[in-house]
């Protein structure tokens, strides 16, 4: 590998957003969920031992986590993750030579789905969350 | 008829810079016509690639305004300049680029590792019998190949791979489309051979699927449709491998 060569990966210009710049984003949501699941268990390895203080450790750990920014994040996490599970869905569907040829209409109508997906979802969040 | 600019990386990579030629191009002018402008009538040392003319023989990809493209066969009135400068529309023309191809000189880059990538994948029909006279086909048969066999050997799609460009030893685009040419040639006889070279992390299971080769190729041969269905002959061949120890032969 090559770095130089590598940084030619986040060329944007000239490429097509159902190509390029799709193999370009699979990558980037691809860290970013990386990065979160790291936090995740990092943050979750530190209420080890929390029933010694009788769950309040927990207790105020959910209380951090249930915040009105935290569950803003939450939902911008959800569509990184709707987005690389669509894309990887197509890719799954193209690596096995389906919808290969029709690149284009695959990569929208995977994307309309991830989307609807996404609204959904954050829809239970939100409501789950002002119904608190 | 209108002057542009074409912005030339000149030198070699020790030396080089950007030079710029004012050159007057018509309606249906082509890259190519510009270089031979500049050589003829500006620059007699300007190196360059170029035999065809009619995108058959694959030697002019270049890179227009970072796009891999044969220069013979792109019109100015079909592309967006790079930039407007004093009003003068300005392209910029650049060696093919990628780890596979060492510049040289000019716009002259060496093609040495692409063709011994492509020679690798065993690029011939290849039979266990000798066969006496001809080997019909059905257009049936032809068809599952035809367009994998207008494959130029330009090299755009591998400039424009973004894995190819960072992983010198992946075999890249146009060797893997000319392997699943060959398997999918109902005359041949050694899929398995060819199966077992490009049956590696450096083969086929390189490739991401960003199709920009599929963008890149003045051809239409779609290499990155080809990959796809090598990778699902891949892994039937690599199946039979684990379970029943066949290997290619
Ligand atoms: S589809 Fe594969 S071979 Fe084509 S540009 Fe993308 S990674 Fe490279
Ligand atoms: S597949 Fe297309 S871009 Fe690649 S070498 Fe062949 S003709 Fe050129």
């Amino acid at each position: 590998m090559s770095l130089k060569g590598s940084l030619f990966w986040i060329k944007i210009k000239g490429r097509q957003i159902s190509d390029g710049i799709a193999f370009l984003f699979h990558r980037l949501t691809g860290l970013v969920i990386l990065l979160y699941l790291y936090i995740h268990f990092a943050a979750l390895s530190q209420l080890i031992g929390s029933q010694s203080t009788g769950g309040q450790n927990f207790q105020n750990f959910l209380k951090t986590v249930e915040s009105p920014p935290f569950v803003a994040l939450d939902i911008l996490l959800f569509l990184v993750i709707f987005y690389h599970g669509a894309n990887g869905i197509r890719l799954v569907f193209s690596e096995f030579g389906i919808g290969t040829s029709r690149r284009k209409l695959f990569f929208w109508i995977m994307m309309i789905l991830g989307v609807i997906g996404w609204i959904l979802l954050t829809y239970i969040v939100v409501k789950a969350f002002l119904g608190r | 008829m209108e002057n542009i600019i074409l912005r030339i990386k000149r030198g070699d990579p020790n030396h080089w810079e950007y030079r710029d030629y004012d050159v007057p191009v018509e309606k249906d002018s082509t890259v190519l016509d510009a270089l031979y402008y500049v050589r003829d009538n500006i620059d007699h040392s300007l190196s360059f690639r170029a035999s065809c003319r009619m995108e058959v023989c694959g030697s002019c990809a270049m890179m227009v305004n970072s796009f891999p493209t044969t220069t013979c066969s792109t019109l100015f009135s079909k592309i967006k300049p790079a930039k407007i400068e004093n009003g003068k529309k300005v392209y910029i023309i650049e060696p093919l680029r990628g780890e596979s191809f060492k510049w040289i000189r000019d716009l002259v880059v060496d093609f040495d590792e692409f063709f011994k990538k492509h020679e690798s994948i065993k690029p011939y029909l290849i039979r266990k019998d000798n066969p006496e006279g001809q080997l019909i086909q059905s257009p049936k048969e032809l068809k599952k190949y035809y367009p994998l066999t207008l494959c130029i050997k330009c090299g755009a799609c591998v400039a424009a791979c973004p894995i190819s460009n960072s992983d010198p030893n992946y075999l890249g685009p146009a060797a893997l489309t000319a392997a699943y040419r060959f398997n999918a040639d109902s005359r041949d006889q050694g899929k398995n051979l060819r199966l077992a070279i490009v049956s590696d992390p450096e083969g086929c299971w390189r490739c991401h699927f960003s199709s920009e080769c599929s963008n890149a190729c003045p051809k239409n041969v779609d290499p990155a449709s080809a990959i796809q269905k090598l990778k699902v002959q891949s892994t039937g061949y690599e199946l039979k491998r684990i379970f029943l120890g066949k290997r290619g032969e």
